[in-house]
C-alpha cells in the first residue's frame, strides 16, 4: 500500500452508540457504528456498502462532523475531524463537503438557486462580491449539465435529476477536495441515475476529487469505485478492490447484496468495461 | 441508457412542466369566500381609521331629548339617528363605528406582541433543545391548564379596567399557540438535509435558524395570527361585556352589548347592532385566516 496515494481521510476505530429507553428506567444503546477504520486515498473513490440500517449513512455525517463519533478518531490530512472551533472548523467546511440522497429535502424550497448556490461562497469570502458570484454560479451550473437561467427559479420547479444537479453544484461551490455522496442516486428515476454517476466521475476527473460513496447499491459501485468496503450492523465484514469484491466475494453478505443488484446493472457493468 | 452525455437539461422543458403550481396569491384571489372575507376585514380597518370622518356625531355626545330612538325604519325613528340611539341619547351609528378602533387595534397589538414572543421563544426552544426546551415547554403546559378567563378576571379586578393590562392579560396565554407552532416547525426543520447541508458549508446557528429556517415556518405563523385575531377580538369584547376590559369612557361593542342587555325586549337595537359588528368583523377575519391557510399549504397544490 505504501506505492499508493496517500490517505485523505482516515476512520480509525469509529464508534457511535445512540441512547435507547428500553422500558421506564433502563438505558440501552443502539451500536449504529461499532468500530470501523478505513482509509480514503487521495483521488480515489471508496464505497461504503450495506443494507439500510447498516450505519453507513452514520459514518458519513460523523466524517461530515454533522454528528459526534461516541469514540473513535476521524483525521483529514492527519489532523482530527471532531473538536474543532472557529477558523479550523470553517477550513474543513471548505475541503469537506455532501451531497445528500434526497434532492427534494436537501434544497432549501424557500430560496432560489442562485442563492442556494453561492451561499457557500459567502461564507467563505470565495469571489469578489455578489456580482462574480453569481458569475461563478452560473458558469458552475453548466458545469453541472443546468442552463444559466436556473439561477432565479426556485427547486420546486425542477425535476429531482435535476435537483440532484444543483445540489452537486452546491457541494463544488466552495471547492472541496472530499465529498461525501450519500446514495445520491438512490432517490432517482433509473434512466437519470446514470447521468448523475456519469456527471460525478467526470467532475471527479476534472477536479482530482475524493469520494465516500455511501450506497446499498452494489451496481453503482462497480462503475464508480476504487475501493469498497461492505458494512452490516455497524462493522465492516470485507474489504477489497472492485475486481475482488465483485469477482469473488467472501463473505455471504455481500454475496446476497450482489445478488440483489436489479437489472439495469448489466447495462452499467459494460458501460464500465468499454 | 446509451444516451448518459450530460446535456442543459435545464434548457429542456419538455421532460416536466416546470412550475405547474399557481402562486399563494392566485390561489387566494381564486377563494371567492376569502376575497369576499378580505374586503369586509380591509372595510372595518378603513372604518376604524376614519372613523371621525364617517361619524354623523361624537359618539360620547348624549341626546337627552333622544332617548332609545329606535333605527330609522323602525315606527318613531327617523334619520337623523340611523341606527337609533342609547339610554343615553347616544348615536349608535358613531358608536359603533368608533368602537371598532379599539377592537381592531388592540386584535393588532396583542397578535403582533404574542406572534413575536411565542415565535422567539418557539425557535430556540426547537432549535437548541435541551434545558431551554424542557422550562419553556414547562411552562407551555402549565398556561395550557390555566383557565384564560379566571387570570384575565383576576388581572383585571386588580387593576380597573385600562388598556395595557387589557393588552397583557389578552397576551398571556396567547403566544402559547404560536410557541408551539414555531417550536414544532423548527424541530422537523432543524433534521432536515437542507440544514444539514447549510451547516455543512460552513453556515453558523443564526444564519440557520433565520436564513434557512424561518423562511419556512412563516406561512404556518402567518395563518394562525389570522385566526388569533378572531379569538382576540371576541375576549375583548367578552372582558368588555363582563365590564373588566376597554375602560367605559373608551366606546366597545363588547361593552355596548352589556348596556343594551337589560332593555333587550324594549329596545332591541341597542344590543343587537354592535353584536352584528362584533359578529361580522369575526367572521371575516376567521374566514380571511382559513383562506390564507388553504392558499398556503402545500396540500392544496397541485
Amino acid at each position: 500500500m505504501n506505492d499508493a496515494p496517500r490517505a485523505l481521510v482516515s476512520v480509525r476505530a469509529l464508534r457511535k452508540h445512540f441512547p435507547q429507553r428500553d422500558g421506564f428506567f433502563r438505558k440501552t444503546w443502539k451500536k449504529a457504528v461499532d468500530g470501523v477504520s478505513f482509509d480514503v486515498r487521495e483521488g480515489k473513490t471508496l464505497a461504503l456498502v450495506g443494507e439500510s440500517g447498516s450505519g453507513k449513512t452514520t459514518v458519513g455525517l460523523m466524517i461530515l462532523d454533522l454528528l459526534a463519533p461516541t469514540s473513535g478518531e476521524i483525521l483529514y490530512r492527519g489532523e482530527s475531524v471532531s473538536g474543532r472551533r472557529g477558523r479550523d472548523w470553517l477550513a474543513l467546511r471548505r475541503e469537506v463537503q455532501v451531497v445528500f440522497q434526497d434532492p427534494y429535502s436537501s434544497l432549501n424550497a424557500r430560496r432560489n438557486v442562485g442563492e442556494i448556490v453561492t451561499e457557500g461562497m459567502c461564507l467563505h469570502h470565495i469571489g469578489d462580491g455578489p456580482e462574480e458570484r453569481l458569475a461563478m454560479a452560473r458558469e458552475l451550473l453548466e458545469r453541472v449539465g443546468m442552463s444559466a437561467s436556473a439561477l432565479n427559479r426556485y427547486p420546486h420547479e425542477f425535476s429531482g435529476g435535476q435537483r440532484q444537479r444543483i445540489a452537486i453544484a452546491r457541494a463544488l461551490s466552495v471547492r472541496p477536495k472530499f465529498v461525501v455522496c450519500d446514495e445520491p442516486t438512490s432517490a432517482l428515476d433509473v434512466s437519470v441515475q446514470s447521468q448523475i454517476l456519469n456527471l460525478l466521475r467526470r467532475l471527479q476527473r476534472e477536479e482530482g476529487l475524493t469520494y465516500l460513496f455511501i450506497t446499498h447499491n452494489l451496481g453503482v459501485v462497480e462503475y464508480l469505485a476504487d475501493e469498497v468496503c461492505v458494512m452490516e450492523r455497524g462493522v465492516i465484514v470485507e474489504r477489497g478492490s472492485v475486481d475482488a469484491i465483485f469477482d469473488a466475494p467472501r463473505e455471504a453478505y455481500t454475496r446476497r447484496l450482489l445478488d440483489s443488484v436489479p437489472s439495469l446493472d448489466p447495462g452499467l457493468r459494460k458501460l464500465r468495461r468499454v | 441508457m446509451a444516451a448518459t452525455q450530460t446535456q442543459p437539461v435545464g434548457a429542456n422543458p419538455g421532460v416536466r412542466p416546470i412550475d405547474a403550481r399557481p402562486g399563494t396569491l392566485k390561489l387566494l384571489l381564486a377563494n371567492r369566500v376569502a376575497v369576499g372575507a378580505g374586503l369586509v376585514t380591509l372595510g372595518f380597518v378603513l372604518v376604524a381609521l376614519l372613523a371621525p370622518m364617517l361619524s354623523p356625531y361624537n359618539p360620547a355626545e348624549q341626546h337627552p331629548e333622544a332617548i332609545r330612538v329606535p333605527p330609522f325604519w323602525s315606527p318613531g325613528g327617523s334619520t337623523r339617528f340611523l341606527l337609533g340611539t342609547d339610554g343615553l341619547g347616544r348615536d349608535l351609528l358613531s358608536r359603533i363605528l368608533f368602537g371598532s378602533r379599539v377592537s381592531i387595534l388592540l386584535g393588532v397589538v396583542v397578535v403582533l406582541l404574542t406572534l413575536v414572543v411565542g415565535a422567539c421563544l418557539g425557535m430556540l426552544a426547537g432549535y437548541y433543545r435541551g434545558w431551554v426546551d424542557t422550562l419553556l415547554s414547562r411552562v407551555v403546559d402549565t398556561l395550557l391548564a390555566f383557565p384564560f378567563l379566571i387570570f384575565a378576571l383576576a388581572i383585571m379586578a386588580v387593576t380597573g379596567p385600562n388598556l395595557v393590562a387589557l393588552v397583557l392579560a389578552l397576551a398571556f396565554k396567547g403566544w402559547v399557540d404560536f410557541f408551539r407552532v414555531a417550536r414544532g416547525d423548527v424541530l422537523a426543520a432543524r433534521e432536515s438535509e437542507y440544514v444539514l447541508a447549510a451547516r455543512g458549508v460552513g453556515a453558523s446557528n443564526a444564519y440557520i435558524l433565520f436564513g434557512e429556517i424561518l423562511p419556512n415556518i412563516v406561512p404556518p405563523l402567518i395563518v394562525l395570527a389570522a385566526l388569533r385575531m378572531a379569538t382576540v377580538i371576541i375576549a375583548e369584547a367578552s372582558l368588555s361585556f363582563l365590564g373588566i376590559g376597554v375602560p367605559p369612557r373608551i366606546p366597545a361593542w363588547g361593552t355596548m352589548v352589556a348596556d343594551g342587555r337589560g332593555s333587550i325586549a324594549t329596545a332591541w337595537w341597542i344590543a343587537t347592532f354592535p353584536g352584528l359588528a362584533i359578529l361580522l368583523l369575526v367572521l371575516s377575519v376567521n374566514l380571511l385566516g382559513e383562506g390564507l391557510r388553504d392558499a398556503l399549504d402545500p396540500r392544496m397544490r397541485r
